[in-house]
């Protein structure tokens, strides 16, 4: 168990070693890009198409940034885990499982820094909201946190074993990111229809701890406390762990074979 | 300990590509067709073989015969087709060039990488690194990227590490071939150490001087047969048996 964390430690710090070497800049990208990106959706969607409103908006986009940032991040670099590390997967028999887990720890860490500055703007610009963040509130802040490492996780073991085999997966998954990120309530609330909320919950797992997160820093308003939102998105998560399972189980024996 | 039970293992000659999905496409109706028919090609074929504590089993045979697809079923990585593989002890295995060694970061970034994957702390790889790069007679390159380093050096500094990871079984795949005369000498000395400790020594190698010197059981791969030779046999042998 203690080797096992290590090496996921080891594995995560040397991913982050490698993601900025040979850079000027270095580790300040980390905070550059989700701000460059934020600048750009705020021009955009705040000041040209003005579907940004209300003094919390930018900080909301700000927050809709970062998470997405450490998904995208931690699914591209999850979904290389195998591929990009074949000198160890076809040399060292080490549990398959942990390479897909240690693409998540740079991401995170990443993330966890990225939250900081936010949560310094936060108290700066958005004072009077402090008073929304109850107890209750920041335990499920932590616990959807929590859900969205599971989703990426889940979601790294698939695309890793998957892209060993096929290397479209690559592309695709580009693909999914860019539409993704209009489909999933980031730069503006999603005007879906409450007939779909059900099922749109359901297909976009990651929409749910986003809603759920920005509840708790802003007043907002969304549907997601409605009980089958909540069952929906559980089934959602507990079926991508099962896929994930099964993939693992299936292929993960056989990637040495195929890299 | 390693038990190796009924081992088979094949791979499918795949004819046609279809790792993409574009060749998938262009190659859809030769590959419905063919899909039934892939033929195998039988590397190992019901392979019953147990290798002991302290033994050196030499594994020869010509390119392709399987030596390397063996010494990966051993290290685990690869898995058998059928039968069981038992393995009682911590492998750590030279396949290949190096280990599991990364261009861009330096030496001592990768001999954090390598320790901890064969099972070191990073407690004691940080107490021990001097050590590492001491034995690897490379301590000026700690902290110079891999990308600077010879074939050799890469070589001497995985070997290092694997000697201080204490494994119980040690898989030498055709790694030496890199190394000078005073490394080759080096690491052949350390096999009679490791043996005196009770570790068992796999080496896959086409050398019959080295393989009369230090085997004490050989196993000849060839077209997917096998054999087992003792020490007697194996003091019989000519170059003619390798080819």
């Amino acid at each position: 168990m203690r080797n096992s964390l290590e090496i996921i430690l080891t594995l995560g710090i040397m991913d982050l070693k490698l993601k900025y070497r040979s850079s000027k800049l270095g580790f300040l990208w980390s905070f550059l890009k989700p701000l460059l990106q934020f600048v750009v959706y705020y021009i955009v969607f705040a000041v040209f198409l003005q579907v940004g409103k209300g003094s919390d908006y930018p900080l909301m986009l700000f927050l809709g940034v970062l998470i997405w940032g450490f998904f995208t991040e931690g699914t591209s670099l999850g979904m290389n885990s195998y591929l990009g590390k074949k000198a160890i997967v076809t040399k060292i028999n080490v549990s398959k499982i942990l390479m897909p887990v240690a693409a998540y720890v740079t991401p995170a860490l990443n993330f966890l820094l990225n939250f900081l500055i936010f949560f310094t703007l936060y108290v700066c610009f958005s004072f009077h909201n402090l008073s929304n963040l109850s107890p209750v509130g920041v335990g499920l802040l932590l616990l959807m946190f929590l859900d969205i490492g599971v989703i990426i996780v889940a979601l790294n073991v698939i695309l890793a074993n998957l892209n060993a085999i096929f290397r479209d997966v690559q592309n695709i998954w580009e693909l999914i990111l860019q539409y993704g990120v209009f489909m999933t309530p980031i730069i503006y609330p999603l005007p879906v229809p409450d007939q779909y909320l059900v099922p749109y919950f359901f297909t976009n797992v990651l929409a749910f701890p986003i809603e759920l997160i920005k509840k708790q820093f802003f007043v907002y308003e969304t549907k997601i406390m409605d009980p089958y939102i909540i069952i929906a998105h559980i089934v959602s998560l507990l079926i991508l762990c099962a896929v994930a399972a099964m993939v693992h189980r299936k292929i993960s024996d056989k990637v040495a074979d195929y890299l | 300990m390693i038990e190796l039970l009924d081992v088979s293992k094949s791979f499918r000659r795949y004819t046609i590509p279809i790792n993409t999905l574009k060749s998938f496409f262009l190659h859809y109706k030769d590959y419905m067709k063919e899909k039934s028919k892939v033929s195998t090609l039988d590397v190992i074929k019901h392979l019953d073989m147990h290798i002991e504590k302290s033994e050196i089993l030499c594994i020869a045979g010509r390119n392709g015969a399987g030596k390397s697809t063996l010494g990966k079923l051993i290290a685990g990585t690869s898995k058998p087709s059928g039968g069981k593989i038992k393995v009682h002890g911590r492998v750590v295995p030279f396949l290949e060039l190096g280990v599991a060694f990364s261009n861009e970061l330096t030496g001592r970034d990768n001999v954090y990488m390598n320790g901890v994957l064969l099972g070191l702390s990073l407690k004691y790889i940080k107490e021990h690194i001097d050590d590492i790069f001491e034995y690897a007679e490379i301590p000026d390159f700690i902290d110079t990227p891999l990308k600077y380093y010879s074939s050799g050096m890469q070589m001497r500094l995985a070997f290092s590490v694997g000697m201080h990871a204490d494994g119980d079984i040690y898989i030498f795949d055709e790694i030496l071939a890199v190394g000078d005369a005073h490394f080759q000498k080096k690491c052949y000395d350390s096999f009679r150490t490791l043996v005196e400790k009770g570790k068992t020594i796999i080496l896959i190698t086409h050398d019959l001087g080295i393989i009369k010197q230090y085997a004490t059981k050989m196993l000849l791969l060839k077209q997917g047969e096998y054999r087992i030779l003792g020490k007697e046999e194996i003091a019989g042998l000519t170059g003619e048996d390798l080819s």
